[in-house]
């Protein structure tokens, strides 16, 4: 059985969340128009184009890209990124000597500001215990191989600081603009368990 | 504690299932568990601390055998109760309710 | 009860820990620690994987309500909070898989001055 599957038929979690909802809604908890306004913020409005804008402007302007790395969290700001789960934001830069990877192995915290809600598989168990102890494992499987002599970086988000990898920029992109930029940034090159689209791939 | 979340370093869980990609909520029950979790925090019906403190404490094989989000509702459940935001009873009694109306409109 | 209206700006603004406190940090980058060996039966984010090792401190992230106290109904206590550096050799010995460590956001009271060596 996989770590995703239920094990109750998907009724009787609808039911327990509903008469969870509807007893804090009665309590004067929780205002049921709330709920409908964060999960189309979740849902809609946070993802990882966000952060892929961050990517493409980090490496369009020299001087953004400084600021983003001495201070994630007030660069973001500069670009009307903040929030929940982003409150405290650490950029870690990829460079010909050190790949970075984001983990929360105790639970699955993700920098959801700038990357929307994480895939399943970050909040797997084969993902949290791995990526740790046999990260250039992991991410060979990803399709990601890492030279011998190149330094892994497993941050694991166990506190409120929340991390978001800047990939290196793809060769051949000299001139592109931050719109072109973006569109080689996959989510997964910000989490570090993937490298961004190759100039020849738009 | 060195609870069954405390994952980082075990061995023996196998391949990342790459497939298992999606962000986006698989149903209406894990969207409402994400909303009513975010929304009892705002109230301060509880800290995000004892939140994860709650899911630690959930039985090993069942924390490994439900999804993220049953995590969330058991916590939800756990906490709520424990703080007396509403009781056991009331609980049961309106999840009995509920599952009548269901049964009402299959009928 | 947080009204629909205020949602966005409170999904903006989030929740931050960092608290301001009275005492100075007992730590700095550049030093070495040894996570403690205090096993404890209750909520910590101290991973099982990092206690009792050699690490060193690269980065202060400023005071942070502590989770230890804070889930156990003791308050807020904000405790000074260290970025922290553990080679993959430090963790799992031969096991390791390639150069590489693991960084850790690790709270003062996790933490014991290094040898001085």
């Amino acid at each position: 059985m996989s770590h995703d599957d239920h094990t109750m038929p998907p009724s009787t979690l609808a039911l327990r969340i509903k008469a969870i909802e509807t007893l804090m809604v009665e309590k004067g908890k929780i205002d049921p128009g709330a709920v409908t306004e964060i999960v189309d913020i979740f849902q809609n409005k946070l993802g990882p184009r966000i952060g892929a804008g961050v990517v493409a402007r980090a490496w369009s302007d020299p001087a953004f890209k400084v600021r983003l790395l001495e201070n994630g969290t007030d660069a973001l700001k500069e670009v009307g990124v903040s929030g929940l789960q982003g409150e405290a934001m650490i950029i870690l830069e990829n460079t010909p000597e050190v790949h970075n990877v984001i983990v929360c192995t105790l639970c699955s915290c993700y920098p959801w500001t700038v990357l929307g809600l994480p895939p399943t598989w970050y909040k797997s168990a084969p993902y949290r215990s791995r990526i740790v102890i046999e990260p250039r494992a992991v991410l060979a499987e990803f399709g990601v191989n890492i030279a011998d002599d190149r330094e892994v970086r497993v941050y694991d988000s166990n506190a409120e600081i929340r991390y978001m990898v800047l990939p290196e920029r793809p060769a051949g992109t000299e001139g592109w603009s931050e719109e072109e930029l973006a569109a080689l940034v996959t989510r997964d090159s910000m989490i570090g368990t993937g490298i961004p689209l190759a100039a020849s791939t738009i | 504690m060195r609870s069954i979340a405390d994952m980082g370093g075990m061995q023996g869980f196998g391949p990342v299932n790459r497939a298992h990609d999606d962000t986006r909520f698989k149903a209406e029950w894990e969207a409402k568990t994400f909303a009513v979790n975010i929304l009892s925090l705002a109230a301060g019906c509880f800290n995000i601390d004892e939140s994860r403190y709650s899911m630690e404490r959930m039985p090993p094989g069942e924390y490994l055998n439900t999804s993220y989000y049953e995590h969330w509702l058991y916590s939800l459940e756990d906490l709520l109760i424990s703080k007396g935001v509403f009781s056991q009873e009331e609980y049961q009694a309106r999840i009995a309710e509920l599952a009548a109306k269901e049964d009402d409109h299959a009928a | 009860m947080l009204p629909k209206e205020m949602v966005a700006i409170a999904m903006a603004t989030g929740a931050p820990t960092l608290r301001a406190i009275e005492t100075a940090p007992k730590f700095k980058p550049g030093d070495d620690i040894r996570t403690t060996n205090d096993n404890v039966s209750t909520h910590t984010r101290l991973p099982g994987y990092a206690r009792d090792k050699r690490g060193t401190v690269v980065g202060y992230e400023g005071a942070h309500v502590f989770p230890d106290a804070h889930s156990a109904g003791r308050g807020e206590c904000p405790d000074h909070l260290y970025r922290v550096r553990f080679d993959s050799e430090t963790l799992w010995g031969k096991g390791s898989d390639g150069p590489g460590a693991v960084y850790l956001s690790l709270w003062e009271s996790y933490l014991l001055a290094g040898k001085v060596s």
